[in-house]
């Protein structure tokens, strides 16, 4: 039809029309006939919205009560991996035999790639740091957030066998729950055992099929050390484990990391902005900062709208680039965290969840549920980045450098 | 008797309508009353929707970053929906004086369109302390928002080839005809998203519905908040009621509602949010709700977009 043409039916129509309405008054109307009805078959409820939001290392006893007085404050909980080479000292782990000795599979005895809890690359640590480290985890694991593993010495396990693997997780669970004794303050409780221990992310990111296995072995419930699109829905593998990958994400915003491809993982946007060193200009912090805060709003907000997919946001005990990735997790969580249908939950919260839907998982997966819609302004931005594994940044030692 | 003298004639006589029907919103009948133009064998549009060239609606833009239809209204200054410049999820504004904006008039042949810089941006008051107050970040939270949902944008150029569109500050009725338009998508809400150079303008000339209809099953509203709803919203039908009917798509925000006034066509409503059914997978709207622009809306619209310089 051409406009004319329906600009003159228009015009006739509308006139119809009002003669229609003024003549008849306003409720002498008949029952039109909904031609658009539902189609009444079951369709699956829309899920929350889970955010897990999680930080690698213990080291830094100033940041655990930081984070814990956060999470405090937000009503949300954290889900800490912890390394127990932070909680005894380079003397114990280098004793042969007793509670505390560690020898990392492939690494010698006494050493770990991020120093022990007294250690030598952090001058100033003593026995009552160790004594802090411990309490403050008993007080986060207390308060509801989650402790996890982040394996003891914090060495790439990508070429282990599931052998080394065993041998970690036998190791970890010797040294990290015989800590407080091994230290001298066996009055202090950690207040969970190792069966409440049930997550685990691979330093580096470095996994092995062998790994799989040994989690399996374990009683471990989950793994976050994989990377997936921001869309996925965690699936379980046949050993038995829920894979929490962390997202593969485009950098968003401006400056010279804008575009770059990344993980939503501080040290992965700390390498993309600054090469993982400290950026020698503390003026692009405030780039850095709004870069990361866009990139993960945009992936919330993708997933929010969309399938609802998980968000996985791993951080560490550090404030690198002058705490730009700190600040822009903690404002993005004061964002998020409060509004309708979102669950800042830990990765032990999440399983449970996923346990008991695992039959929906497919649905969610393909978004086969009524999506939240936004008021009609568009504002899908594209944030998945392709990823490779080989290509995927990984934090060596500078774990430890908590700055 | 010409169309055109039948319209002149019909006006005379819904002003007169117009009053008696003004008290709809406090309606107490058990059925919500069904509108009588309510027809599906008319032409859709938005969703599912006609095509036209941006030509016929001179004063009608897209606004690239913000992706959201706005319309001309003064030279230089572009009304559009306050939820195109406001981040729900950050509870800020998304658009700032200095920013630089796109605008087109045909996405798909002009992608590049005109780029200028934002001297102002002015939202509705009601709508930012609404939306700082709570996260409007759905159309359920949007829909029974006791606020306008409308915004000016000014810039540092005026467009010449962009047309300006006069505003009406008189109120709509049920029954009265509408254009309604926008760049949105058009397959459904939840079902993808056009690029930019795909993107066209659509239109479809429908009728005002009762503000009954927006309490639905599946919808926020209920018959309580019809009121509300009245008081700052004219509703059209979507396809999720009959489904030829037009439907709003994101993209489709903050797009001019046009009603004949003699011959010229005047804006008297905005683009803003609509109602869903439970079980809908593809995001049909029931209904779509279009801000007021009248100077009988609640919260005064018209006296606030002549303070903007919007209405002269």
């Amino acid at each position: 039809m051409s406009l004319r043409r329906f600009f003159a039916r228009s015009v006739a129509l509308s006139a119809f029309a009002m003669l229609a309405v003024a003549a008849q008054g306003c409720a002498s109307e008949t029952q039109a006939d909904d031609t658009a009805s539902g189609t009444g078959a079951q369709v699956a409820q829309r899920p929350p919205q889970f955010i897990a939001l999680a930080f690698d290392g213990s080291f830094n006893n100033a940041f655990w009560a930081e984070s814990r007085e956060f999470a405090k404050a937000n009503n949300l909980k954290f889900t800490y991996f912890v390394n127990p080479s932070y909680y005894v000292t380079k003397r114990a782990a280098s004793s042969s035999g007793g509670d505390g000795s560690y020898c990392g599979p492939t690494h010698g005895c006494g050493s770990s790639a991020i120093g022990f809890g007294d250690n030598s690359k952090e001058p100033g640590q003593t026995m009552n740091d160790i004594r802090q480290r411990l309490e403050l985890t008993a007080l986060a694991a207390a308060e509801g957030n989650e402790i996890g593993s982040h394996a003891v010495g914090h060495w790439d396990g990508s070429g282990w066998s599931k052998a080394h693997w065993d041998s970690e997780f036998e190791q970890f669970d010797r040294i990290f729950f015989n800590a407080a004794k091994t230290a001298g303050f066996p009055e202090v409780n950690l207040g969970f055992t190792k069966d409440d221990l049930v997550g685990f992310r691979a330093p580096q990111l470095g996994h092995s099929p062998g790994l799989y296995q040994t989690l399996s072995e374990h009683n471990y419930a989950y793994d976050t050390s994989k990377v997936a699109q921001p869309n996925y829905w965690p699936q379980k593998s046949s050993a038995g484990i829920w894979n929490m990958a962390l997202a593969s994400l485009k950098v968003l915003g401006s400056g010279g990391s804008a575009g770059k491809n990344t993980l939503s993982m501080d040290y992965n946007f700390y390498v993309a902005d600054s090469k993982g060193v400290a950026d020698p200009n503390p003026a692009n912090y405030a780039v850095h900062e709004r870069n990361m805060l866009a990139t993960y709003m945009a992936y919330f907000s993708n997933n929010y709208y969309g399938n609802r997919a998980p968000l996985h946001i791993g951080h560490h005990f550090s404030k690198w680039n002058g705490g730009a990735y700190w600040n822009a997790m903690q404002r993005f969580a004061k964002n998020v965290c409060g509004l309708p249908e979102v669950k800042c939950v830990t990765y032990k919260e999440l399983t449970a969840y996923l346990e008991a839907n695992s039959s929906k998982l497919s649905d969610y997966q393909g978004g086969n549920f009524p999506k939240m819609a936004r008021p009609p302004a568009d504002e899908e931005i594209d944030v998945a980045a392709p990823f490779d594994e080989a290509s995927i940044a990984r934090e060596g030692d500078a774990a430890h450098n908590e700055e | 008797m010409s169309s055109r003298l039948l319209l002149v004639a019909s006006l005379a006589l819904l002003a007169a309508s117009a009053v008696g029907c003004a008290g709809d919103a406090e309606r107490t009948e058990d059925e919500a009353p069904v509108d009588d133009d309510v027809r599906a064998d008319e032409a859709a549009a938005l969703i599912n929707g006609e095509v036209v060239s941006a030509a016929q609606f001179p004063a009608t833009v897209f606004l690239v970053q913000r992706k959201c239809t706005a319309a001309k209204v003064a030279p230089a200054t572009f009304l559009t929906a306050a939820h195109c410049v406001f981040d729900a999820l950050m509870k800020s504004p998304s658009i700032m004086k200095g920013d630089p904006l796109t605008i087109t008039r045909d996405p798909s042949k002009d992608p590049t369109g005109t780029t200028v810089n934002v001297t102002d941006v002015i939202m509705s008051p009601e709508w930012q302390a609404a939306c700082t107050a709570q996260a409007c970040v759905s159309s359920d939270i949007t829909a029974k928002l006791d606020a306008p949902d409308v915004a000016i944008i000014k810039v540092d150029k005026d467009l010449e080839d962009v047309r300006t569109a006069v505003v009406d500050e008189k109120p709509l009725a049920r029954g009265d005809r509408v254009i309604v338009l926008g760049y949105g998508c058009e397959a459904g809400v939840q079902a993808g998203r056009p690029k930019l150079d795909e993107r066209r303008l659509k239109f479809s000339e429908t009728a005002v519905i009762s503000p009954f209809r927006a309490a639905h099953a599946g919808s926020p509203i209920t018959r309580d908040d019809v009121p509300t709803v009245a008081s700052s919203y004219a509703l059209t039908a979507g396809p999720g009621f009959v489904k030829a009917r037009a439907g709003l798509c994101p993209g489709d925000s903050g797009g001019p509602v046009y009603r004949w006034r003699g011959s010229a066509l005047v804006v008297v409503g905005v683009n803003s949010t609509y109602t869903f059914r439970t079980d809908d997978l593809v995001g049909m709207p029931v209904t779509n709700f279009h801000t007021r622009l009248d100077n009988q809306s609640k919260h005064f619209v018209a006296r606030w977009l002549r303070d903007q310089g919007a209405i002269r």
